[in-house]
């Protein structure tokens, strides 16, 4: 029984790299952790006391939009891969390196949200090959 | 979405390095869960560039010191396909190809068809700091299907 995890940022590389990684997940009967990082938004000024999200609210959101791209997908929780979210805060590539240490693979989209149009490989994807000590997919966004 | 690939073959590309199994393996697994066969393939470095010398008993001496290391290649892929047809169960295939690697990969994965390559991430380049070998760095910006990246063991 194999551990495929993949990261997701809701991309369409990222969702490339999801499918993938499940397809792979069912092929090898394994199972498939699907994991998505948030950060703590960078902001010009204090928002008005009160209005700044909780750690809480973030996290929130991003399981929600997790778990929305999987039911996009046709990822459900009867599906034939036994399938668990992670929502992570932080550096992605370090919650995915984490998140993938005990794993057979850790699958990456060439590129996601992050870097410039005209990227050919994103700095996540490269950091993650960079340090990863199990085997790394990149999945090319085409 | 239902498959990973359209591909019909897995390339494993080795270069007989302390983490050739680990390369090897991983293709195994990816075939052998797609159903596809698997091509080991070693690409070979061209011949050496004399630069500066001209006399031709130096470079027939090369040709042929080259052309036995070549033979001793092909055999040990050869001989690694064979077992591992064997034991494996997957149809595995020897190729010895010599040229750029990145380039001659690329054109493998075009020629065989294939779903997927592996290699590792050291490479022939001889920039051992650079853990991300320039060949795995090439593939993963050019390849149109996914590449895995095999890790160097640390020793």
């Amino acid at each position: 029984m194999g551990k495929i995890v993949v990261g997701v940022d809701g991309s369409e590389g990222s969702r490339q790299a999801l499918r993938w990684a499940f397809a792979e997940a069912k092929l090898r009967g394994g199972t498939l952790e699907a994991v998505t990082v948030w950060q703590y938004p960078i902001t010009a000024s204090l928002p008005t006391f009160g209005a700044m999200n909780t750690p809480d609210d973030f996290s929130t959101d991003a399981k929600n939009t997790l778990l929305a791209i999987l039911a996009e997908e046709g990822i459900t929780i009867d599906a034939p891969v036994h399938v668990t979210t992670l929502v992570a805060e932080g550096n992605p590539a370090r919650a995915l390196l984490d998140a993938a240490e005990k794993a057979d693979l850790l699958v990456v989209g060439s590129r996601g949200h992050g870097g410039f149009t005209g990227v050919l490989v994103g700095s996540i994807s490269q950091q993650c090959v960079h340090h990863s000590k199990c085997p790394v997919v990149v999945v090319r966004h085409t | 979405m239902t498959s990973p690939s359209s591909g019909s073959t897995v390339i494993a590309a080795v270069d007989f390095s302390d983490h050739g199994e680990g390369i090897v393996r991983e293709g195994l697994l990816l075939a052998r869960a797609a159903g596809e066969s698997l091509h080991i393939i070693h690409v070979a470095a061209g011949e050496p560039i004399l630069a500066g010398y001209d006399k031709e008993d130096i470079n027939s001496f090369t040709r042929s010191a080259r052309a036995g290391e070549l033979t001793d290649e092909h055999r040990r892929v050869r001989e690694l396909a064979e077992t591992l047809t064997d034991t494996t169960g997957v149809d595995v295939h020897p190729l010895v190809v010599m040229g750029p690697a990145s380039e001659t990969l690329l054109t493998a994965i075009d020629e065989l068809h294939a779903s997927h390559i592996v290699v590792g991430t050291h490479g022939h380049g001889g920039m051992h700091h650079l853990m991300f070998g320039s060949v795995a760095q090439e593939l993963v910006r050019r390849s149109a299907v996914p590449v895995l990246l095999v890790p160097v063991v640390k020793r």
